[in-house]
């Protein structure tokens, strides 16, 4: 231990590092959002892509493009882009981004965790991604990967799929622990849990459901790792185990996750609405049970989606009446949002026009599900393009709405310029009538009969399958005025002031934009309480 | 009581139910063949291959039972039922055969793998003697 004191300049003077060291070892949360952010931005290009070759072979009735092998690998990565390495790691970047200041908290509770937990995601997923090259080609299972055909007929990168499986479950743990310790330890002095922005709440909530079961999908995908590499047999009928048993351990994993991609999406509109109808959101108590509740039945419904393996018809029922009560707290806060609205001296910035799309959008997915949700019927709608329509309704203009929404509105606080509202309003329209124009038809061509996961189709589904086709490219090229819209934004623009929007409220627009790179290193004193 | 003290508290507290939900995983392995049992919802007969003992014979109702064996696509042996469909009588014990037929020149080992259906006949279809070779 040297006893020399050193003449140490104070860290406030120099502002972050410059260089990539920078970026390598921040433990700031919002250089670590922003990282969280483009990287999710990138993995949307990049499985958007993929999307895109699917709907290429699918824009025409026959075999023209991509070999079938290669067609399951891509709707495979799809998905699993898509849903861990897309929506997943926005949300968790708007929650290092926000949480911290929406509560009066200088950061998150463990930085240093923060930093391990985003660098883990591009290690995972350049592995993912790399086994499209490897011998055998890249996981073609689906992104469900129900075994056996994931453990006995899977390509050699299934174990490099695992693996990334793994880490990002890992990389997802962290992350809500760190949420939930920073939540329950760092809010303001005053702050009780009912004062909380509802985006703090829905994160809150979220970050349970997150370590509740993240690692039962470590568990699913470790068993599959001993079936295929150590002789065991979990879901090899021939060795006394049993396939439909992946099916219950993943869904129970499966159900919750879909939740997870949601619940954040609430938080996001909950505060947008209120802003641009310059009135308190409706209802906040009852917005917070309805998402506790939303959370709690998610771990009670798993098996809607295995209604056809053959459970005893008590077991279906339970399953149908549960899973038909998720609607009424969902209902309850569709209807909270409308009521925000009514009476409102509005006015539809862009970030409105998508938070407003989101939840008429979200709720026709919901009614989807809703039909889905009904024994019977799901036999007819199981595994056609009625369930990719409907998990697409409420993923696209839900989730990924709800994720430009909050880039927009909180955009000009990240990095002290507006965007140009004109192109954003035209990424909202274009990307409004992309995907009503992919996806809607896709419920009639279920209804129809069309399978999904194939690469070809029956004569009949030509049509709807084109029109399709038509509106993935143009949601797809919209996304690239999107990414020049946020370069463009963070390069320069009209400068925002501290409020931004008139209507405002909550601790992150007390604070300088950009935001300082430390906020709140003393805690705020709030404002007086409404309630 | 020192914020970090809080903070570690509350981290090992969350990390530990992250390693008990991991566990959790895997005990679903067990309370599932556990479920399947009592229930009968998973096809098998769930009891000892043992005579029962002294059951009431119904002579008035009839129960056809169909007997099926499907093979591995990669299975080369023969193996099928003697006979396809019995009318039965409840209470009355039965017997019937497989055929089991190594057309290779070696040696072979072969599992069969007994699954009843419905699952609510299950429960009342006693086998008395299991068949491995």
């Amino acid at each position: 231990m040297s006893a020399v004191i050193e003449n140490h300049h104070d860290d406030h003077h120099h502002g972050p590092d410059k260089g990539i060291m920078r970026w390598v070892l921040t433990t700031n949360h919002k250089d670590i959002g922003s990282l969280y952010l483009w990287f999710s931005f990138t993995m949307f290009l990049v499985g958007g892509c993929m999307a895109l070759v699917i709907r290429a072979e699918l824009f025409q009735p026959g075999l023209q493009l991509v070999a079938p092998e290669f067609f399951n690998q891509m709707t495979t990565m799809h998905g699993l882009i898509m849903v861990f390495g897309a929506v997943m790691p926005a949300f968790v970047g708007l929650a290092n981004w926000l949480v911290p200041m929406m509560i009066g908290a200088p950061d998150m509770a463990l930085p240093r965790m923060n930093n391990y937990s985003f660098w883990i995601l591009p290690f995972a997923f350049g592995m993912l991604i790399s086994t499209l090259f490897m011998e055998g080609g890249a996981p073609n299972f689906g992104w469900t990967f129900y075994a056996p055909l994931s453990t006995e007929y899977a390509p050699p990168s299934v174990t490099f799929f695992i693996f990334a499986i793994h880490l990002m479950g890992v990389s997802s743990i962290m992350g809500s622990i760190n949420v939930i310790v920073t939540i329950l330890n760092m809010r303001a002095p005053g702050m009780r849990l009912m004062d909380m922005p509802l985006f703090v709440w829905t994160w809150l909530i979220t970050a349970y459901l997150l370590i509740a079961v993240m690692p039962v999908l470590a568990g699913v995908v470790t068993m599959m790792l001993m079936d295929i590499h150590f002789g065991t047999a979990f879901f090899s009928a021939a060795g006394g185990g049993d396939p439909v048993l992946f099916q219950h351990v993943f869904w129970f994993f499966g159900h919750p996750e879909v939740y997870i991609m949601i619940l954040p999406a609430f938080g996001v509109v909950s505060a947008i609405i209120p802003t641009f109808a310059r009135k308190k959101l409706f209802g906040y108590d009852s917005m917070v049970y309805a998402t506790a509740s939303i959370a709690f039945l998610s771990f009670i419904v798993w098996a809607h989606h295995m209604f056809t393996v053959g459970m005893p018809i008590a077991g279906e029922l339970y399953f149908m009446y549960a899973t038909m009560l998720i609607a009424v707290p969902t209902g309850v806060k569709v209807f909270n949002w409308v009521a925000t609205m009514w009476k409102g001296s509005m006015t539809f910035e862009t970030p409105m026009l998508f938070a407003i799309a989101f939840v008429i959008l979200f709720t026709i997915g919901g009614f989807s599900g809703l039909m889905l949700s009904i024994v019977p019927a799901d036999f007819q709608y199981h595994d056609t393009y009625f369930v990719v329509a409907h998990f697409h309704y409420v993923l696209v203009p839900g989730s990924i709405f709800s994720i430009m929404a909050a880039a927009y509105y909180w955009l000009p606080k990240w990095t002290g310029n507006m965007y140009d509202e004109t192109l954003g309003k035209t990424h909202f329209w274009l990307s409004f009538v992309g995907v009503n124009v992919t996806f809607f038809p896709q419920h009639f061509i279920g209804l129809a009969g069309m399978p999904r996961r194939y690469p070809d189709y029956a004569l009949q589904f030509a049509d709807w399958n084109m029109v399709s086709s038509v509106g993935a490219y143009i949601f797809g090229f919209s996304q690239l005025l999107f990414l020049f819209i946020v370069i463009k934004t963070i390069r320069g623009g009209k400068k925002a002031t501290d409020e931004v929007w008139d209507g405002a409220e909550g601790l992150e627009w007390t604070v300088p934009s950009p935001a300082p790179y430390h906020t709140f290193s003393t805690p705020p004193e709030l404002p007086a309480r409404a309630h | 009581m020192s914020a970090n003290t809080t903070t570690k508290y509350a981290t090992a507290k969350l990390f530990g139910i992250a390693v008990g939900m991991f566990a959790f995983g895997f005990a679903l392995v067990p309370l599932y063949e556990i479920y399947c049992d009592v229930t009968g919802a998973n096809g098998k007969t769930g009891d000892q291959y043992e005579a029962p003992a002294n059951l009431a014979i119904d002579e008035s109702r009839e129960v056809t039972v169909q007997f099926l064996a499907n093979n591995n696509a990669n299975m080369p042996w023969q193996f099928r039922p003697s006979v396809r469909s019995m009318k039965v009588v409840p209470g009355k014990m039965y017997e019937t055969t497989f055929f089991a037929g190594n057309i290779t020149s070696e040696s072979m080992i072969a599992q069969a793998v007994p699954s009843v259906a419905p699952f609510h006949a299950a429960e009342y279809f006693h086998k008395t003697e299991c068949f491995l070779f």
